[in-house]
């Protein structure tokens, strides 16, 4: 005879697994929350695995009148109660029955003509499965037109298919992104010129988003706004994307407002120059304003064309007198300079042409215009005037993949009135996965940087080598820190260091850490300014 | 002269099961081929995808994410991942070319910096987005990327399955074998187990709720796959599939990853 303990013991088992309320034929409610669809309740409540999904969804269904009444199978009004069926009775049904039904719900929903099978309705309405499974049965021929079944199962088709919904409006394609940030710096001293050690801002940015059916046109639109409780300098109102683009067949055209990113290396952007910095926001440099453009692009076999037109230039944003990470002597920056008679109306211009030899990316880009980079004058009351001169750069950017390993360059060759000047960035980053058998990875990053202008350079990279470790923890929370040692070969007590964490709070809350330190000794060096404002800041963001 | 008898019986054992030994292989490798045949022709897709990530505590969370895929005839094939949610990380994408016979082209869009990376795809081992599927589990299925063997048939919830072993031939790959289980009726998938690179039991991945789609390709709503070391699962339900939605080869261009989104 066979141990029937091993049986006793599933049973038990069994037992403690199913929660109380659902073995029994009792029925739980739950309130369903704004932007949950049916599909995603379903998941949630489903007991386990042998119950089928659209077992669950069926069983959801019979028993709430609400459902049975709502326009759509997936659209759900927050709040609403819904009594959640005991596991027997969804087991009632058939999972063939069930999930029958469920397609024939699935392409009732679909035959609304108000349903526009177009991808920017997709996103909008991930909360609502209902585009996309109009989008299922418009593939599958079979399921085109909703079948009377002669169970009781086919009630409730014959009610989905009912109210046809009134037309989506084009408006409703717009997706829409908001995005709050909270920021905190904390100094580890007080400021030269008697800056407060504690600084505060918020900022907030908004992303309007809206494709055409055919996906020919796009509208972006993406303002930013940021307010700092100290320093009335480092507020903005800016617009980082206002713009439309029409793709056509190995072309494309923009015109409006963007940010365009060239380049390859990670310890500072030598090519990139087509936006202005917005350094306030962060020192690293990485953090660009919006810039007006006319922008084509051709796309072939052999590499990809850019052409900008760029009409209009945004200054640099500079820190104001309570402000940290600045001059000692304050930046007039409501009267800058330029070489060019139409100062910031002078049309740039810039192209770029890019293309990919198997393992290797290769990127050629050339512009001519004002520089983005400043220099600084003296006036007689005693301010820094910024002044942008007119600059011609070439620019290579490259990158090779070997295994793990990825090989970077950057180069620039830029010719202005005062100065002819090459500089680059050169350097590796390898990735090791599945550290010590974990889901870590670690990856080394190595560059140096190079400025033929050496001490004259307005960088803090004129012989310098940065060295760098990301950790990814791979884990649900997204946890993720980067190390950075930025150390000058020509002065060893001229460096500076970065470390960068973050992780995820919730499904829509990221923590970030960011801490900076700067060490110079040499009154010529930028980093000596800076000197005393090494910073540890805390943000989090707000994703909605 | 007792271990030349040996030595001569053992050479013919050789010799008789050499032909056995390649027929499995053979037959390992025309089931594998029927497999890849039976879902040709499919064009384009495009679905939406959700993601429960369970820890072995049984803690949730989500991702969501729409793919979009195109089917190539003379190379692998290409797929435009685009994520929606943990919303810190919506409108990141993941662009993959797939090769048969060389290294996956694969890029990563970060929109904050609208700056284009380029990936290693040899760490392929890696998790994908923290979930139990690496990313060599998300790629598309190419013969060249396996050495197969056939090892038996076998009923698996009521279906007669073929039972194969399938070998990545690249080193870098997280796993050691795996073996697969394929129903003999349609070629779908059933159930995979993954072995790790010291050959023992990592990971099961089981396939359910297949809907027919175009009259002709089978496609999974839920697949589910646990992790046997570590306890954690990850379940990746199809909400949404549609095919024929019009795309183009040039929409899975890199240059074409900004605009996504």
């Amino acid at each position: 005879m066979k141990p029937f303990w091993p049986v006793l013991i599933w049973l038990l088992a069994a037992l403690a697994i199913s929660p109380p309320g659902r073995a029994d034929s009792t029925t739980d409610s739950i309130i369903v929350a704004p932007g949950e669809t049916l599909w995603r309740i379903a998941t949630r409540v489903r007991p386990d695995n042998d119950v089928a999904m659209a077992q669950v969804i069926y069983a959801l269904w019979q028993a709430n009148p609400a459902l049975q009444q709502a326009p759509s199978l997936h659209q759900l009004a927050s709040g609403t109660q819904l009594q959640l069926p005991a596991r027997e009775v969804m087991l009632q049904t058939p999972v063939a029955k069930a999930r029958h039904w469920y397609n024939q719900a699935l392409s009732a929903v679909a035959m609304a003509p108000a349903v526009q099978p177009t991808r920017a309705t997709t996103k909008l309405a991930a909360k609502a499965v209902t585009t996309a499974t109009s989008k299922i049965s418009q593939a599958t021929s079979t399921a085109a037109k909703p079948e009377v079944v002669s169970s009781t199962a086919a009630q409730p088709v014959t009610q989905v298919t009912k109210p046809p919904a009134p037309a989506t409006p084009w408006y409703q394609d717009i997706q829409a992104d908001y995005t709050l940030e909270l920021q905190q710096r904390y100094f580890s001293a007080d400021g030269a010129q008697g800056q407060s050690r504690h600084h505060s801002s918020a900022a907030f940015s908004a992303e309007w988003y809206w494709q055409s059916a055919d996906r020919r046109h796009q509208l972006a639109l993406q303002p930013y706004m940021r307010w700092d409780a100290r320093d009335s300098e480092r507020n903005l109102l800016d617009l980082r994307q206002a713009y439309w683009q029409y793709v056509g067949d190995g072309y494309d055209i923009k015109a409006g407002v963007d940010i365009v990113f060239w380049g390859v290396t990670e310890s500072q952007h030598l090519v990139d120059v087509i936006n202005q910095t917005d350094i306030l926001a962060d020192i690293d440099t990485e953090t660009k304003l919006g810039q007006p453009m006319l922008n084509w692009n051709l796309h072939g076999s052999n590499g990809s064309l850019a052409l900008y037109l760029l009409p209009y230039f945004r200054e640099r944003p500079l820190a104001g007198p309570d402000g940290r990470l600045r001059p000692p002597v304050l930046v007039d920056s409501d009267n800058p300079l330029y070489e060019s008679g139409q100062q910031d109306k002078n049309l740039d211009f810039a192209l770029r042409f890019s293309r990919r030899f198997g393992a290797v990316d290769l990127g050629l880009s050339y512009f001519e215009g004002n520089s983005r980079d400043p220099l600084y004058q003296l006036t007689t009351a005693g301010k820094l005037q910024p002044l942008y001169l007119q600059m011609q750069q070439l620019g290579i950017d490259s990158l090779w993949i070997s295994g793990s390993w990825l090989w970077k360059l950057e180069s620039i060759y830029r010719k202005t009135r005062q100065q002819d000047f090459v500089a680059a960035t050169a350097g590796f980053e390898y990735t090791h996965v599945g550290l010590f058998d974990s889901n870590w990875d670690l990856g080394w990053i190595a560059e140096y940087q190079y400025d033929s202008r050496g001490q004259q350079a307005t960088g803090p990279g004129q012989n310098d080598i940065f060295i760098g470790g990301r950790f990814v923890a791979n884990d649900a929370a997204g946890s993720e820190i980067l190390l950075g040692i930025l150390q000058d070969l020509g002065h060893s007590s001229s460096q500076s260091g970065k470390l960068e964490a973050s992780m995820r709070l919730s499904n829509s809350l990221r923590l970030r850490l960011d801490a900076w330190f700067f060490r110079s000794e040499q009154p010529t060096e930028p980093g000596y300014m800076i000197r005393n404002d090494d910073y540890l800041q805390l943000s989090l963001d707000y994703f909605f | 002269m007792f271990s030349l008898l040996r030595t001569v019986s053992v050479f013919c054992l050789i010799w008789l099961a050499l032909p056995l030994l390649a027929d499995d292989a053979a037959k390992g490798r025309q089931i594998a081929e029927e497999f890849k045949q039976r879902d040709r022709g499919w064009g384009d897709s495009e679905s939406e995808l959700l993601m429960i990530l369970r820890n072995a505590a049984g803690q949730q969370s989500e991702r969501r994410m729409r793919t979009l895929s195109y089917e190539m005839q003379d190379d692998g094939d290409k797929a435009l991942t685009i994520f929606d949610e943990p919303r810190d990380i919506r409108g990141s994408a993941f662009l993959s070319h797939s090769h048969p016979n060389a290294e996956d082209d694969q890029w990563l869009y970060l929109p904050s910096l609208k700056r284009t990376r380029r990936i290693a795809s040899r760490n392929k081992s890696g998790p994908f987005m923290a979930s139990e599927f690496a990313y060599e589990d998300m790629t598309s299925f190419e013969l060249e990327k396996f050495a197969f063997n056939y090892l038996r048939d076998e009923n698996l919830n009521g279906e007669l399955c073929f039972v194969i072993e399938q070998k990545p031939t690249d080193s870098f790959s997280g796993y050691s074998t795996t073996h697969v289980w394929i129903d003999q009726q349609h070629y779908r998938l059933q159930k995979v187990d993954y072995y790790d690179r010291k050959g023992s039991l990592l990971k099961t991945l089981t396939l359910h709720d297949y809907q027919q789609y175009l009259d002709k390709f089978w496609r999974p709503h839920r697949m589910t796959m646990l992790n046997h070391q570590t306890g954690k699962s990850t379940d990746l339900l199809l909400q949404s599939i549609r095919f024929g939605t019009g795309r183009v080869e040039a929409d899975f261009d890199v240059a074409a990853l900004e605009r996504v989104r």
